[in-house]
């Protein structure tokens, strides 16, 4: 065999493998909780497909504390692809980190949902794409635009409505990951002179069904980023002035910082 | 002015000067000369005056997008629907003269029902305004002399020597004999005048729109075809563009097809661009849009609306493994996506100071976000996802101005494990009369399975006129 045609199969298995494209060497997006960045390895890979089903209408708000980080991470404008009016909320966005510059809503039919999210994914321009739709993307719709991320380097995100009791999430996935990310009661803070508790920070209940190489797992995480009490402290004071804490006892907000891995 | 017509020179112009001592247009220039010795005479450059009647017709652009050439020194403007855009017909022709005259031409300027009669008018005489009213050019036209209609020198003379002189004699006599002695031509010229016949303007497109035609040799109707031709088309119009410094913002694409009906395209850009794989792409994702049926035999590429490049780097179009394109958004994906059949809209989001959190944003075009006006941070958390219309629920709480304990929505009973609040808005009491001493209370809740959610009650739970006391859900965090 000359060494010729040693090249071409070599050529050939490159590209069967697909590391011959420029994006070989993949990037990760940090989700900001170090067990899940643990397990991950680095966290989310750039140049692929998530999937995050949402069982509840209620629930998107949890799927959302998850993503919004990432996104935070990410390089290049996001691109919010739905096929109803997106009920975003841009002071909320502001305040969970997100640069409203670099948001761009997108509305669609709901049949070219699909081939607009591809048309953004597969470049050259960089972009994050949020894709979420009332309809569920078959295998080969997920393929083709799986292969639009490889291709390119961009990422994108499905966000969709999967009711735990019809569609548990065992499904063949083509997906790189895919969540379940439900509410978890957080421990409230207790008030002297306050008649209700006020909510801790956010927990957050995160299931990883499906990961392409690796382990299913589930993990309760902590995010102080998305507490409601995020604002400064003197403001705390002057608009609420709790009456009777004696000094040095008023509630520390770095406590609940780290997440707390494990069940 | 004089120029050489058949081997003697004639007077073409004259000034109004010249006019009042007896010099005629038409008259040779010998003669003029002996009745004036010391005449001034300029030679007629035939070149400059079409670029001068050019300049003034792209001028007139002002007054109606319809200006059309009268050769050598006329012009039409179909003014349809433009009257009351200064205030009338009358101070419409007003304000012609009086910007004509601002230029340094004295003009005549007649409006009537048609072109050919308001030129006739405007013809017999000069520096004078002439306003015809509808359906009444027959009664105005009647003393004009045949002259004023274009009509060959020969005819003129021929109609002058039976003694028909005025147009309104022409108009009386039977059709058949005068068709038959002078031509189809007479009548032709007599009924567009009278507006028995209309006759189009062909209307003058301004130089500064770049428009490339091209004819095939054979029609087209495959979608490979239209994208080669479109590939020829785009470079020639890029180079004009750069030729001139500007880019295009919006370009139609009109394919002329064989039954002569015309297929358009347009496509639209977000920034001014004469970028030659950009616009491509641009008109090839349009292809589809475009039904060739038996075939597309003249296809015209026009840039509609151009504007001068920005100065100063490039916009990168393509993606920088530096990542410093971080900041603007790609201004190619963005056309094409603007463009993109299928797509209802593509906008960002800018928060605005409102009262009430459902009008606290609004949509803008990509690429036009200001500097977000928060001043600062915002004492309450905001959530992330929020409701329009907010969903009204069932409530439960201990005190009619206290924290919620539980709600009812769906049928579905969420207890309340934590809530923090609350957070009064007022309304907005200078836009609307209902909203004046109108409450909202906002709650931060959290059920006891952990979803937090965004309630607020109408009124302050204590007086009627604050607001109903129902309880809303509008957000989630």
């Amino acid at each position: 065999m000359t060494t010729d045609a040693v090249a071409r199969l070599r050529e050939q298995v490159r590209r069967l493998e697909r590391r011959s494209l420029p994006h070989s060497h993949t990037d990760t997006l940090p989700t900001g909780h170090s067990a899940v960045d643990d397990h991950l390895g680095g966290g989310l890979k750039t140049g692929s497909l998530h999937d995050f089903l949402i069982s509840d209408p209620l629930e998107i708000g949890a799927s959302l504390a998850m993503l919004l980080p990432i996104l935070k991470e990410g390089r290049g404008p996001i691109f919010w692809i739905s096929d109803t009016p997106a009920e975003l909320n841009a002071c909320g966005l502001h305040q969970s980190g997100v640069s409203l510059e670099r948001l761009v809503c997108i509305e669609t039919d709901p049949t070219s949902l699909l081939a607009v999210a591809e048309d953004v994914l597969r470049g050259p321009e960089r972009a994050l794409a949020v894709i979420t739709g009332s309809q569920v993307p078959t295998l080969k719709e997920i393929r083709r635009l799986n292969l639009a991320v490889e291709a390119s380097g961009n990422t994108g995100f499905f966000l969709r409505f999967a009711p735990l009791a019809r569609a548990p999430g065992k499904d063949p996935c083509a997906c790189a990951t895919r969540w379940r990310i439900l509410s978890h009661p957080s421990s409230p803070r207790f008030f002297p002179g306050l008649a209700m508790p006020l909510p801790g920070s956010r927990r957050l209940s995160a299931a990883l069904l499906r990961v392409r190489g690796g382990r299913p797992a589930h993990w309760i995480l902590d995010c102080t980023d998305h507490a409601p009490l995020s604002r400064s402290l003197d403001a705390l004071l002057a608009h609420r002035a709790p009456p009777a804490l004696p000094p040095g006892r008023l509630p520390a907000r770095q406590a609940a910082r780290c997440a707390r891995a494990g069940t | 002015m004089h120029a050489l017509a058949h081997n003697r020179h004639t007077v073409t112009g004259v000034s109004p000067a010249a006019l009042a001592a007896g010099l005629t247009p038409g008259m040779p220039l010998a003669q003029a000369r002996s009745l004036v010795p010391d005449l001034l005479t300029a030679e007629e450059d035939a070149d400059a005056q079409r670029v001068a009647l050019t300049n003034l017709c792209s001028w007139l652009i002002w007054l109606s997008p319809l200006p059309a050439f009268d050769a050598p020194d006329g012009l039409y403007s179909d003014t349809t629907g433009c009257a009351h855009l200064y205030g009338g017909e009358t101070a419409m022709l007003d304000l012609v003269r009086e910007r004509l005259k601002a230029r340094g031409h004295s003009c005549s300027v007649a409006l009537s029902d048609t072109a050919a009669a308001s030129r006739a008018l405007a013809r017999s005489a000069i520096d004078r305004i002439c306003l015809v009213p509808p359906g009444q050019q027959k009664q105005a036209l009647q003393p004009l002399p045949c002259s004023a209609l274009p009509l060959p020198e020969q005819t003129l003379s021929r109609l002058s020597r039976l003694g028909l002189n005025t147009i309104g004699a022409l108009a009386d006599l039977p059709r058949a004999p005068l068709a038959k002695r002078f031509g189809a031509e007479l009548l032709t010229c007599l009924d567009e005048a009278l507006g028995r016949q209309v006759r189009p303007l062909s209307v003058f497109q301004p130089v500064d729109r770049i428009s490339l035609t091209r004819s095939l040799v054979e029609p087209i109707s495959t979608p490979e075809a239209i994208a080669t031709v479109i590939a020829a088309l785009v470079p020639v119009v890029c180079e004009r563009l750069m030729a001139r410094g500007e880019g295009a913002r919006q370009l139609d694409f009109l394919c002329v097809r064989v039954d002569g009906s015309i297929q358009a395209v347009r496509v639209g850009t977000s920034d001014p661009t004469a970028d030659i794989t950009r616009l491509t792409r641009l008109l090839k994702d349009q292809i589809p849009q475009i039904a060739p049926e038996f075939g597309i035999e003249t296809v015209i590429l026009t840039v509609s609306a151009n504007e001068p490049l920005e100065a100063g780097p490039e916009r990168s179009v393509l993606p920088d493994e530096a990542g410093s394109s971080e900041t603007g958004l790609p201004a190619s994906l963005i056309d094409r996506l603007l463009n993109r059949p299928g797509v209802v809209s593509v906008h960002q989001l800018a928060p605005r100071f409102s009262a009430w959190p459902e009008d606290g944003q609004s949509r803008v075009s990509p690429g036009d976000m200001a500097k977000p006006p928060f001043a600062g941070q915002m004492l309450w958390a905001r959530p992330n996802i929020l409701f329009d219309l907010p969903v009204r629920v069932q409530v439960t709480a201990l005190l009619p101005d206290g924290a919620p304990r539980q709600f009812v929505l769906k049928r579905q009973t969420h207890r309340i494990a934590a809530a923090d609040g609350p957070e009064r808005l007022l309304g907005e009491w200078w836009q609307t009369p209902e909203s004046y001493g109108a409450i909202r209370d906002y709650w931060q809740v959290e059920t006891t399975t952990g979803l937090r959610l965004w309630l607020f009650r109408k009124g302050d739970g204590v007086h009627g006129w604050s607001g109903s006391g129902d309880w809303f859900l509008q957000g989630m965090f």
